[in-house]
């Protein structure tokens, strides 16, 4: 086989001693493998945010192009899905694609996988809404293909529903438990408890084919948290590793120890402009929320500053490779950027782009402002045009979860509203009342789908909203918290259990053409406002009594039931007895 | 044949007290007092709290079926009721108000039936008028329990039964059997007493076996009549499981003044098939020997069951054990042979304190932990048990009489 | 073998008949003993319950205070609160003061915290709430921030709370000056696990009722208030800072809550173990120091009395064992009053109905050495300590009595002393009961006396009791009602003379209304066996909710159930000396009273319903007993 993986890895290693000749080398490779159709690109976004915090972005994309013909539409590019010999190696043949994620996508006929572990609450008044998984925890979606999704339907048939789409040995199951492996995360801990199969809710982000059967699964894992064990296999699957490009940046001592970070994993499905065959898009992402004001008192950031590193050298793998710093707009007091360079307008942002695919000497990239202090009270934050609030009311007895939905626009808007509960707490639907500003308003629920829980699948409600403009929308129903068996209460009990976060997507206005479909933003994935997650305490039994109350219960029973069978079967007689003192009738009246 | 006493037998300003009382739990289940004691566990179980029911019949106008996931466990025919009469409060207040007036006005027929042809009926309005009074039977009726409706419905076929009209108390019994299941036990002294009279009778009445198949048969025509029309209601056999099947399973380890929830809460899994069978067989043992013993009185039999079901079924409510309370009143002849009635009636004091005590502790103070409550379902086990202990020794000490400076025992 | 064929028999004796008639014979013999030994079973049962009252500061009873959740590890890290913060808080108190000189009005104070909270970065926002009271209307502006913790899902929060007014009655200016300077500090850190909301409340404890009920959604009728603009997440702890003087010498803990809820022991014992060895400042119950008094000297008059009396002086009045027990007893008492009056002694204690453990640190003013520094020190370690939490604090530890600081009773320890008492009343309900239903009959011819069963008049007790009881209601209506507000303001109880003859003679007359009926059995026992079976279901059970507060019921119970039926007039109007309605005789008793309506209608502290719906009726219930002829 051609050892260009092999190859590749010989020239990163190679690179500081023949620099130069790496990066015409470099450029051949690249050419060489456009040709296969698989890229590699990489981009950091850095955006300067309201509150002085600066919000960084990773971004590596693959990209893998099918030949026409070869391979069903939507598998990825180098599968074999038949795993006949002639297709075999091609199927280990990837040269930039890390070979242990695309094996388990096809696999399990996966064809369009989001996978994100973020940790922190992401503050949208400060920080804004931009698209992607911004949830607290840990959340995993992915498209199945047809026969798989199918061939789950016909088992579903039989028996239970409850663990159709997501029993053990399910492609759903294997997935989440291949990725867990691979990202060293606890996902397939809870994966039963945790799934839902929304109908309206996480449509494909790429263009999908239209053929019926795919069936897509969502899971969220709101207690899952992120640290250095996630990034370090994620970094491995990056081709030059943290060796080179800006993936040389991602120092975890500085980034787990941002107010907000996260990880995620991005795979869909393209189709050509020709239509025939698509290309298999594969996107890491790492996103970070730095606060320099907190360490300096200023807002100058570097990124020695922020990383405590610099790009030394770019990588040879990636095809383009831009740093783009995001101009603060709207800002009182001056700032520069250095090394200076002219400001282009990218739909609507005015941003500074470095290219970083010609690296000679160490990078570093630093924007100081003009004050010598930052003063928290000039910040004007503008509140976003949607946005979620959820609390639940009530400290003990039937509590009430309470949502408040505000848009800010001046015209009406239609949101689908996605609330995912464990199995315990059971909605009150009929309570379900939507208010403005006190005013009963239920006629603003256009549509609403709910799956009640079945033990230990969660509840999933949907509900289809229009917003009024300028309005705050109150959402309250009742929840009532169940009781569990003391085997199923998690092992730290009287802390409560994690409520994954409700969803918010923003749909567009009924009339226009297929209005259940979600609108894409910029980046090409879905617009979504998540809100926070919440703690609910279930009232717990006593772990330590099994074994008294089986005695104590039992006793009961049987002494009631020696004491009937005694006075049933025994006879009576009658007992001459020397008269009674009154007073000794005390107790027996 | 006790004959119906006339109407005017109830033109009696004694009949005040009982009007009051109804008058009384109508304005209060209007009253902001009722919704706040709508989900209180000790009065209303998941398989007759009146919020659930409003969820359900809100599931099935919406054409969901309400028997999917854990939430509705009331009969098909509670819902089918339901959709006819919409659930609104003032509806509900009426039914629950009515359901008690009946009970109580029930309770007061099976007393005269009891004692006919001697007419004074004093007692029978003291018995409605406690019936109505005890907050055993006040609260749940106020918070809108469906067990009001049961115990109304186990009254009535009752009184059918003690005026010796089969069909009717058939036809109730097993309406009330879709509700509560295990009440379905209360069949066989049923029969005896629609054979031999409510009225304790020497010798021993002759039970023909023909006609009391022929009766058996017509209730298991009634309940196969009424199976169907629950699946014709509901759609599906779903329901079969989320009724039924909860009184025996027990899903929803809601607590409840019974004994069950705790002890299946902290049950090995491995084990809680068995304890399972174990307790929902338990109750099932008593029926025959109590039938025997009790040939000769079957409404006797009938009350001991009775206590037996509310003290040992899976979802109990305080109403259960009020009704057999008040069943207690029909028997005043066995007062003087209780043993020990002071102790039996502290244990009842005491556990109605401490049930709700133990259950604000547990659940809203969050100062105490489960085995509080715990201990005061035992307690109020306790002393359910010892009612009944109590009421069966006096009543088989009661057919011996006493006789100054002779005592009975038994060897 | 024949002991135990003799043991064997003594316990089931041998076959035929006469061994039953043993039986009876000897049950017989068990129930007569019981009857007769019952009356001195009672009094025993109140004397051992007294003597044990007196029992409990003993320092036998007491216990070590020790932490029990392991999580918490409390003085385990190092502090960083340096002189930068004390200077911060320093200058946050010039302008308090400023504002405090010039009175700004409820919304200045409240805007100029929101601006300092805005130039900390902290999200704040300010909450205007008004209470209705039958006294006129309450107002108060709050001011609260959030700060969300770097990495937290933003589930869990701690709130650290300062009053405008300190439970001094002065203006708690470095109280508040401590929170803001808290603010700046603590949100520069990244170790937080939960989030922290610092809260600004006007007023004394109701500014903080009224934030906390919006917070958890329980807003009373009562109240009208602006919503919060953050969501409420779950609070496990809570922090009050009160320091109203210049400096302060000891630091003292507060924690009695509404109703007599108490906050987890472990919260008290982590401040108490904080501020003692990381903050250095010794730590008092309250506000009383822990100073034993000093000896007294032997009064001229008993100089006489020579060696023996200086023996008892030394030996006894001047022990040291028995000052210690004075020493404790004044704790335990000053927890039992505001546990038993349902008062809350600081603003903590309106977070306890919230299942928040809550503690007010209260500065001790004094002329020194502590302040800004060692009381910043001792709350980050504190809440740094309440951080660690992984689950809520164990269940059992919500019932203790402080001896003092470092020492507490189990409730082992302390509930049989109620529970005796009602035990005693028990007993006595029994005996009175089983007597009511024989009568002796003096027949001529046997000319012997025979017993014969009559029928009891157990509904009629009852009646009478819930009859009486039921005038409770109308007590309660006019207590909470505008009519009675302004009386209370006056200085002199004779425009409440009304008043406390009617609601102190008046009711129990209610008995004579009743229908006479024929029955032989005498009504007016029947009354105190109804009585005293209420007093002992009271006792009991309540001394697992409120311990001091069945135990103020348990004394009530002794004088209730030892007046004799139809005594007549004279134990009547002893009696009524027990009516909570004489405390409106003196000016501290209109001044309680006031408060505590003003606590029921604002805070919904129990005192007034108690004392009008089962205190008075009790009372009313044992003079009707006096009065009932047959």
């Amino acid at each position: 086989m051609p050892p260009l993986p092999l190859l590749a890895l010989i020239l990163t290693f190679l690179l500081p001693a023949l620099a130069e000749v790496g990066q015409e080398r470099g450029q051949r490779q690249r050419q060489g493998r456009e040709q296969r159709g698989e890229q590699f690109s990489e981009s950091l976004t850095l955006r300067p945010l309201l509150d002085g915090k600066v919000h960084t972005r990773f971004a590596f994309e693959f990209s893998a192009g099918a030949e026409s013909g070869t391979g069903r539409e939507g598998q990825l590019a180098d599968g074999d899905e038949d795993g006949d010999g002639d297709g075999a190696d091609a199927a280990l043949h990837t040269t930039l694609l890390p070979l242990s994620l695309t094996q388990l996508l096809r696999t399990y006929d996966a064809r369009e996988l989001h996978l994100s572990l973020n940790a922190g609450k992401w503050d949208a008044l400060r920080w804004g809404n931009p698209s992607g998984a911004l949830r607290t925890g840990g959340e995993m979606w992915a498209w199945f293909a047809g026969e798989s999704a199918l061939a789950e339907q016909e088992q579903g048939k039989e028996g239970e529903r409850v663990n159709a789409g997501e029993g053990e040995g399910s492609p759903w199951q294997g997935l989440t438990n291949g990725l867990a492996g691979l990202f060293c995360a606890s996902l397939s801990s809870q994966t039963v408890q945790r799934t839902t199969e929304p109908l309206h809710a996480f449509r494909p982000e790429g263009d999908l084919p239209s053929h019926p059967g795919y069936r897509l699964f969502h899971a969220a894992f709101p207690s899952e948290s992120v640290c250095t064990e996630n990034l370090t296999p994620f970094l491995k699957l990056l081709p030059c590793k943290s060796r080179a490009g800006i993936a040389q940046l991602l120092n975890p001592h500085k980034v787990f120890s941002a107010d907000w970070h996260g990880v995620g994993v991005h795979v869909l499905w393209k189709n050509d402009t020709l239509g025939l065959g698509g290309r298999t898009e594969l996107r890491l992402e790492v996103n970070a929320v730095f606060d320099p004001v907190r360490v300096s008192g200023k807002r100058d950031w570097s990124l020695r500053t922020l990383f405590d590193r610099s790009i030394t050298r770019s990588c040879p793998a990636a095809s383009s490779s831009l740093l783009k710093v995001h101009m603060p707009t709207g800002s009182a007091s001056g700032h520069l950027l250095s090394p200076p360079l002219e400001t282009l307008l990218t739909d609507g942002v005015p941003e500074v782009v470095y290219d970083l695919s010609q690296v000679s000497e160490d990078v570093d990239i630093s924007m100081r402002w003009e004050e010598d202090k930052f003063d928290h009270s000039k910040a004007q934050f503008n509140p976003p045009e949607l946005s979620i609030r959820r609390s639940l009311k009530g400290s003990s007895g039937p509590s009430q979860l309470s949502v408040i939905l505000s848009n800010t626009l001046p015209i009406p808007r239609r949101v689908l509203y996605v609330e995912t509960l464990p199995w315990f707490l059971s909605l009150y639907l009929h309570t379900l009342h939507v208010q403005v500003s006190g005013v009963s308003r239920d006629d603003l629920i256009q549509s609403l789908s709910y799956l009640p829980p079945v033990s230990p699948k969660p509840t999933l409600l949907e509900l289809t909203l229009l917003l009024p403009p300028q309005s705050e929308v109150h959402i309250t129903m009742q929840v009532e918290k169940g009781f569990i068996r003391y085997t199923e209460h998690q092992p730290d009990a009287s802390r409560g259990w994690d409520l994954p976060a409700a969803v918010v997507f923003p749909l567009p206005p009924l009339g226009a053409k297929d209005s259940h479909s979600l609108p894409d933003s910029a980046e090409g994935s879905q617009q979504r406002i998540y809100s926070s997650t919440l703690l609910v305490d279930l009232p717990t039994p006593d772990f330590s009594m099994p074994y008294n109350v089986i005695i104590m219960s039992s006793t009961l029973v049987a002494l009631f039931f020696g004491h009937v069978f005694n006075s049933l079967t025994r006879k009576f007689v009658l007992l001459k007895v020397d008269a009674v003192e009154p007073e000794k009738k005390a107790e027996g009246s | 044949m006790p004959k119906r006493l006339s109407g005017a037998a109830y033109a009696r300003p004694a009949l005040l007290i009982p009007a009051l009382l109804l008058l009384l739990r109508f304005s209060l289940i209007l009253s902001p007092l009722s919704p706040w004691l709508r989900d209180d566990h000790q009065l209303a179980s998941p398989l007759t709290s009146f919020t659930r029911l409003k969820e359900g019949i809100w599931f099935f106008q919406k054409g969901i079926d309400p028997y999917h996931g854990g939430v509705f466990r009331h009969s098909p025919l509670t819902l089918a009721l339901f959709t006819l009469i919409p659930p609104i409060p003032l509806v509900s207040a009426l039914l629950w108000t009515v359901a008690d007036g009946i009970a109580a006005w029930c309770l007061a027929e099976i007393w005269r039936a009891r004692i006919a042809p001697r007419g004074h009926d004093g007692r029978g309005v003291l018995l409605a008028s406690l019936y109505l009074s005890k907050p055993y039977n006040f609260l749940p009726t106020v918070a809108l329990s469906s067990s009001s409706l049961d115990n109304a419905f186990l009254l009535l076929a009752l009184r059918f039964a003690a005026l010796q009209q089969v069909s009717p108390s058939l036809i109730l019994l097993a309406v009330l059997s879709f509700s509560s299941l295990p009440s379905i036990l209360l069949l066989p002294p049923l029969v005896m007493i629609l054979l031999a009279g409510p009225k304790p009778t020497v010798p021993l009445p002759k039970y023909s076996p023909k006609t009391a198949l022929r009766i058996v048969a017509e209730f298991a025509l009634y309940m196969v009549v009424l199976t169907g029309a629950s699946r014709f209601v509901a759609g599906s056999w779903g329901w079969v499981l989320q009724t039924w099947g909860a009184t025996v399973m027990l899903p929803d380890l809601t607590p409840n003044p019974g004994l069950w929830w705790y002890f299946f809460t902290e049950m090995f899994d491995q084990y809680r098939p068995f304890f399972l069978l174990t307790f929902s067989l338990h109750p099932l043992i008593y029926v025959a020997p109590m039938c025997l013993k009790f040939q000769h009185d079957p409404l006797f039999a009938f009350f001991l069951l009775q206590g037996i079901i509310s003290t040992f079924k899976s979802y109990p409510t305080l109403s259960d054990a009020g009704l057999y309370i008040s069943l207690l009143g029909i028997f005043p002849e066995i007062y003087s042979h209780f043993r020990h009635p002071l102790v039996t009636a502290l244990l009842h004091l005491h556990a109605a304190l401490l049930l709700p005590l133990f259950h604000y502790l547990w659940l809203d103070a969050g100062t105490g932990n489960a085995n509080f409550f715990y201990a005061s379902t035992l307690v109020f086990g306790l002393a359910n048990g010892s009612t009944i202990v109590e009421a069966l020794w006096a009543g088989l000490h009661s057919t011996i009489g006493e006789k100054e400076g002779w005592e009975v025992v038994q060897l | 073998m024949s002991s135990i064929s003799r043991l064997k028999s003594f316990f089931k004796p041998s076959a035929g008949n006469d061994k039953h008639v043993a039986r009876l014979q000897r049950r017989k013999r068990i129930y007569t003993s019981i009857g007769r030994v019952s009356p001195y079973l009672q009094l025993a049962c109140y004397l051992i319950g007294i003597l044990w009252i007196f029992a409990i500061p003993l320092t036998e009873l007491g216990k070590g205070t020790y932490v029990d959740e392991n999580a918490l590890q409390p003085g385990q890290v190092s502090t960083y609160w340096d002189w930068a913060e004390v200077h911060a808080a320093d200058r946050f108190l010039v302008v308090l003061e400023g504002m405090r000189e010039a009175n700004a009005s409820h919304q200045e104070r409240a805007a100029w915290l929101k601006t300092k909270f805005l130039e900390l970065g902290i999200s704040t926002d300010t909450q205007a709430y008004t209470f209705s009271t039958s006294f006129g209307e309450v107002h108060g502006v709050n001011t609260y921030a959030f700060h969300s913790s770097p990495r937290t899902s933003g589930a869990e929060a701690m709130i650290i709370a300062a009053s405008w007014t300190s439970l001094t009655g002065d203006p708690n200016l470095r109280g508040v000056a401590t929170v803001l300077a808290l603010a700046g500090f603590l949100t520069r850190y990244t170790h937080w696990a939960k989030d922290l909301v610092f809260v600004i409340s006007d007023g004394y404890q109701d500014g903080m009722e009224a934030f906390l009920s919006t917070y958890y959604g329980h807003e009373p009728k009562t109240l009208s208030v602006q919503p919060l603009t953050f969501d409420s997440e779950v609070v496990w702890t809570a922090l009050s800072i009160d320091y109203p003087g210049h400096s302060f010498s000891h630091l003292g803990l507060f924690f009695e809550g509404l109703n007599g809820r108490l906050p987890n022991q472990d919260l008290f014992v982590c401040a108490q173990v904080i501020a003692r060895w990381t903050g250095g400042v010794p730590v008092i119950l309250h506000n009383t120091l822990d100073e034993l008094r000093p000896d007294i000297p032997m009064p001229d008059w008993l100089q006489w009395s020579g060696a023996a009396g200086n023996w008892v002086w030394r030996e006894i009045v001047n022990r040291r064992a028995l000052k210690e027990w004075e020493y404790r007893a004044g704790n335990v008492a000053e927890q039992a009053g505001w546990m038993a009056t349902g008062r809350a002694s600081g603003v903590h204690g309106v977070f306890h109905q919230f299942r928040v453990d809550a503690i007010t640190l209260f500065a001790r003013p004094a002329t020194g050495p502590h302040g800004f520094h060692s009381l910043g020190k001792l709350t980050e370690s504190l809440l740094r300590t309440m951080n660690n939490l992984l689950e809520r604090l164990h269940a059992s530890f919500f019932f203790y009595l402080l001896s003092s600081p470092s020492t507490f009773l189990k409730i082992g320890s302390y509930l049989p002393c109620s529970v005796l008492i009602g035990v005693g009343c028990m007993i006595g309900g029994l005996r009175g009961y089983v007597d009511l239903g024989w009568e002796r009959w003096y027949s001529q011819k046997a000319n012997d006396t025979k017993w014969l069963k009559r029928p009891r008049r157990l509904m009629e007790g009852v009646g009478a009791l819930s009859a009486v009881a039921s005038v409770g209601a109308v007590a309660y209506l006019h207590a909470s009602s505008r009519l009675f507000a302004p009386m209370l303001a006056a200085t002199s109880p004779l425009p409440l003379l009304p008043v406390i003859l009617t609601f102190s003679l008046l009711p129990p007359f209610i008995v004579l209304l009743r229908p006479d009926s024929k029955a032989t059995a005498p009504l007016a026992p029947m009354v105190k066996t109804c009585l005293l079976f209420s007093l002992a279901l009271l006792i009991a059970p309540l001394s697992m909710l409120n311990f001091p507060l069945s135990l103020f019921f348990a004394l009530l119970a002794i004088p209730l159930s030892l007046i004799n039926p139809s005594s007549g007039l004279l134990p009547f109007l002893l009696l009524a000396l027990l009516n909570p309605a004489m405390l409106l005789l003196f000016q501290n008793g209109r001044d309680a009273i006031r408060i505590a309506v003003w606590d029921w209608q604002v805070l919904g502290a129990y005192a007034l319903p108690l004392a009008c719906l089962i205190w008075m009726p009790l009372v009313w219930v044992a003079q009707a007993v006096c009065i009932i002829q047959e």
